[in-house]
């Protein structure tokens, strides 16, 4: 039931941040301002998501089979990936490429 | 992040010769003013200097929408493993339709599933969805004068591919009507294909080993998403303040990380915006 009803309410909640703007386009406009300080804030909501993950990932017991090289591993690579501003799915592709590489080089040694 | 402002910037300057469609405001467009059709008062005996071109956008917007679904696999098939090991299944896999939205979608089911309350949990995902007022306020000025409907529909679709792929076709000559058009074709092929896959990752995911190293993906997303971002100094300054706040408040309770994190990050951007600033000018 509770998952249901956080589901419900950010359907609904998304879908009116959604159709404000598009409903009263006539009427209200964003000043530059507002909508550079709504970009900083988006920024740091996906850093915060970052943080999260990563720090999951640090808590969290590792894998069997899997040594926790192989995960930083593939962040980084895919970090560097991002940071030479690769699209999306080249980053995910270096990142699990150097999971795996890394993956397959701890098991054979 | 800049991108939307930027986009802001570039729309407005694109939409400027927008005329409102003939039907509902029957004015006649300024002096010297680009007489971009919305399509509408498309006619046969019409001057054939620069014909509306909508028949096909929508099938075009679909067709550009198609060969970039496999790069949201990823995230659709973690966010199927996730809906298929939470406690509800069911309800959760109602999100791909209710929020359509992955990354507040993948929050929200795993923060529940974690213990975090409903209001907790509904306002993490709602923060993450915060930027989907911008997306759509921005593309809203090619939305000026239609019906209802249409704005009703389109809303319910807003989202990081469906704003990006429009902004650039609006930004194309063609006039308002094709780029909705458009806008409707990329939706519909990403509304059905991103929900097919969140379900084949519910049920196939499960069959795929922990040592694939699914989650690698969420990580790695976000980091393809934040890291390019960080191209000036307020940036910069944000992403700093906003991880610190995180890793500070990450003993705190599920989703409070995101809430301390987005006014620091806000705070961050405008002190390195306002060195930047005094660097310019000495």
């Amino acid at each position: 039931m509770n998952m249901l009803a956080a589901i419900a309410l950010v359907g609904i909640g998304s879908y009116l941040l959604r159709a404000v703007p598009l409903l009263l386009v006539d009427r209200i406009r964003l000043s530059p301002r507002a909508e550079e300080l709504l970009g900083d804030a988006v920024l740091a909501a996906m850093t915060a998501l970052l943080v999260a993950t990563i720090t999951h990932l640090a808590q969290s017991p590792p894998v069997p089979g899997v040594p926790p090289a192989a995960v930083w591993a593939g962040l980084a690579v895919g970090t560097i990936a991002a940071a030479l501003r690769q699209s999306m799915g080249r980053v995910l592709l270096a990142g699990m490429a150097a999971y795996g590489a890394t993956l397959l080089l701890t098991t054979v040694w | 992040m800049g991108t939307g402002q930027r986009f802001a910037e570039h729309t407005t300057a694109a939409g400027a010769g927008y005329t409102a469609p003939r039907s509902r405001l029957p004015r006649e467009p300024a002096a010297g003013q680009a007489t971009l059709d919305d399509g509408r008062g498309a006619t046969a005996g019409a001057p054939s200097s620069s014909p509306p071109k909508t028949a096909g956008e929508f099938r075009r917007g679909a067709l550009t929408m198609l060969p970039l679904l496999p790069g949201y696999a990823p995230l659709a098939c973690l966010i199927g493993v996730t809906v298929a090991a939470s406690h509800a299944p069911a309800a959760a896999w109602s999100g791909v339709w209710l929020i359509f939205a992955g990354t507040a979608h993948l929050a929200v089911v795993q923060q529940v599933d974690a213990g975090a309350g409903v209001l907790v949990a509904a306002a993490s995902a709602l923060l993450i969805n915060l930027r989907l007022a911008l997306f759509s306020a921005t593309l809203a000025q090619h939305w000026r004068g239609t019906g209802l409907l249409s704005r009703l529909v389109a809303a319910a679709t807003v989202v990081d591919p469906t704003w990006m792929l429009a902004s650039r076709r609006f930004a194309e000559p063609g006039g308002p009507a094709a780029g909705r058009r458009f806008y409707f074709g990329v939706s519909t092929v990403l509304w059905f294909g991103f929900a097919g896959m969140v379900t084949i990752g519910m049920v196939a995911g499960r069959l795929v080993p922990p040592q694939a190293g699914l989650t690698l993906l969420a990580p790695l997303c976000l980091v393809a998403m934040v890291v390019p971002a960080v191209r000036s100094a307020s940036a910069a300054g944000g992403v700093a303040a906003a991880a610190a706040a995180a890793v500070a408040a990450a003993a705190l309770p599920a989703g409070t990380a995101l809430l301390v994190a987005m006014p620091a990050g806000v705070a961050g951007a405008l002190i390195g915006r306002r060195l930047a600033g005094k660097d310019r000018t000495r």
